[in-house]
């Protein structure tokens, strides 16, 4: 009975093959140099053109500075790591609020908190290069940080809600009964504690603020190159692909992958499912 | 006295909500406000001061492509969110069981959620074009002889290529919301339905859907409203025009003409509005519905 029906089976297949299948077809993409209909493989490959031409084709081309794939993944992930830093020193101290005390429209402000997930990215991305205009930031990596709060704050403050409701308040307890300071309380106690949960939320933030393209596109004003505007550049015409964004595509879906065989033995399905919604 | 010192000490003990609320107040609630702002004509770096005018809104709701945009809007959105939800409901199912490759398939299936929108149109040009591998392979097979006779699913209307991304990565998404509440429910009424000797079909319908409600009634909204916003996937795989009401500001806002802007501004805040408008009808007909099966 809890085995699998035949067309259960068929609908997995179908799931899976999917969602693996295109990698093929991408791959043999990024080293073609020459696939015209209707060839099912490339007529000329990447590597047979190599040496013949001055300029540098598909990967060659990637890994090339005019590319600027090299300065486009610096920039993504130093948005990520830096997003991700401050998001925690926000979000810890608001989610230790929300988990351990009760006060007059907590439900509103957690309503608040929710609010980006149903206000559409244009909406928020138009206005926030409104208010770095005023300032004059627009076009600032800086500026771009600060606008990927937005999305990963709420994230966030809800998965580290749910860790420190699960925290163990008598320990903390035990430690100011044995004299302990608040630093050390926090420093050998608290934060040891809530460190697998702070990591999971860390490695979501990264995956959201990398994954996030409207956003870095108006705020970044084409100043500020990232894996995703790059992608975007590229295939914003809607033709075929060429070989470059095959290779772009590929180079984007590794940050996913690698954050998936961190988390996938650690990681709680219900954790996951709430952290990914938005990117 | 006492009442004050009780004040004070409230508002330390929520001191850790002001980092935070200062971010998203500055960054998201500014941020829309901006726009509403903009959007009802006060703009004055493009020379634009009329505030308070609804003219924006006149201009766009009163264009020719309104409706059409507005229909297209919603086409997009709710039609793969429903189909989604379907196979949504059916694999969460069967990943509740056991069988051989499971962990396989467990990490298999999160891939598309952890990659970007643009890896998923990436994927659907190269397959689907008129000149994309299922194409090619038709052709092999001497079902087509050109490209043009291939149907065109890119770049049109219909919005097949829109459609395919989105339930490409959502499908995972919604699958995995639902396999999730499936695993913290348990078996058991399920069990007792079956020893009951209910069938197959009453346990689904009778047991694991209404149990199951709750999240995909979430996950669908949270779905809805992201397709009824989304951006670069029917800029790159809509038609040029017309297309949603997302692009259409798009369009405005990229315009030469700074004045155009404040319409663009117009049109993100209607969308923000139809959208939360439409969430709140459905929550109100869940609660309805709920009501009415006596569980609320």
């Amino acid at each position: 009975m809890r085995s699998l029906s035949k067309l259960q089976r068929v609908a997995i297949f179908f799931l899976l093959a999917g969602i693996i299948g295109p990698l093929a077809p991408l791959t043999v993409a990024s080293l073609a140099f020459r696939w015209g209909w209707p060839d099912l493989l490339p007529s000329i490959w990447w590597w047979e053109k190599r040496e013949a031409l001055q300029t540098p084709l598909a990967w060659d081309y990637i890994f090339d500075p005019v590319s600027r794939v090299g300065p486009a993944l610096q920039n993504t992930i130093l948005i990520a790591v830096s997003v991700t830093l401050l998001a925690l020193l926000i979000s810890l101290p608001a989610a230790k609020v929300l988990a351990t005390q009760k006060f007059k429209g907590k439900s509103l402000f957690e309503l608040f908190l929710a609010a980006p997930l149903i206000v559409p990215e244009m909406a928020v991305s138009l206005g926030m290069l409104l208010v770095f205009l005023q300032f004059g930031l627009q076009g600032n990596l800086g500026a771009i940080i600060l606008a990927h709060l937005v999305p990963v704050i709420p994230y966030m403050v809800r998965v580290l809600t749910v860790i420190y409701g699960e925290l163990d308040k008598g320990m903390l307890e035990q430690a100011a009964l044995l004299g302990a300071s608040r630093f050390q309380i926090f420093r050998h106690v608290e934060l040891p504690l809530i460190l697998p949960g702070v990591l999971a939320a860390a490695l979501f933030s990264i995956l959201i603020s990398t994954n996030i393209f409207l956003l870095t596109f108006y705020v970044g004003q084409g100043q500020i190159d990232t894996l995703a505007t790059l992608l975007f550049s590229k295939i914003r015409g809607g033709g075929a692909l060429d070989p470059v964004s095959a290779g772009l595509t590929l180079v984007i879906i590794l940050p996913g992958l690698l954050f998936l065989a961190f988390t996938h033995r650690t990681l709680k399905e219900e954790v996951f499912s709430g952290g990914i919604n938005k990117s | 006295m006492r009442q004050r010192k009780t004040g004070e000490w409230d508002f330390l003990r929520l001191v850790g909500l002001v980092p935070a609320s200062v971010v998203m107040l500055v960054f998201f609630v500014g941020a829309l406000l901006i726009c509403v702002v903009q959007s009802l004509g006060y703009a004055p770096q493009y020379g634009i001061n009329q505030f308070p005018t609804s003219h924006y809104y006149q201009t766009f709701l009163q264009g020719d492509g309104f409706w059409h945009m507005l229909g297209l809007t919603f086409y997009y959105a709710v039609v793969p969110t429903v189909i989604g939800a379907v196979l949504s409901l059916f694999l969460s199912i069967a990943f509740a069981k056991t069988f051989k490759g499971r962990g396989f398939a467990l990490f298999v299936y999160k891939i598309p959620l952890a990659v970007p929108y643009l890896v998923g149109v990436s994927i659907v040009i190269l397959l689907f074009a008129n000149g994309g591998l299922f194409a090619r392979l038709f052709y092999a097979l001497g079902i087509i002889s050109s490209p043009a006779d291939f149907p065109r699913l890119l770049q049109n209307t219909e919005g097949w290529g829109i459609m395919m991304v989105y339930l490409w990565k959502q499908v995972p998404f919604m699958t995995m919301m639902l396999y999730s509440n499936l695993l913290v429910l348990g078996r058991q009424e399920e069990e007792s339905a079956l020893l009951l000797g209910a069938s197959n079909f009453q346990i689904f319908f009778h047991v694991t859907l209404p149990r199951l409600m709750p999240s995909l009634v979430g996950s669908t909204l949270i779905i809805f409203a992201f397709n009824f916003g989304s951006f670069e996937v029917p800029f790159i795989l809509g038609a040029g025009y017309p297309n949603t009401l997302t692009v259409e500001a798009w369009r405005l806002f990229d315009d030469s003409d700074y004045t155009r802007r404040p319409e663009a501004m117009a049109i993100v805040m209607f969308v923000t509005l139809i959208s939360s408008l439409s969430i709140l009808a459905y929550l109100i007909l869940y609660r309805r519905f709920e009501r009415k099966r006596g569980r609320v």
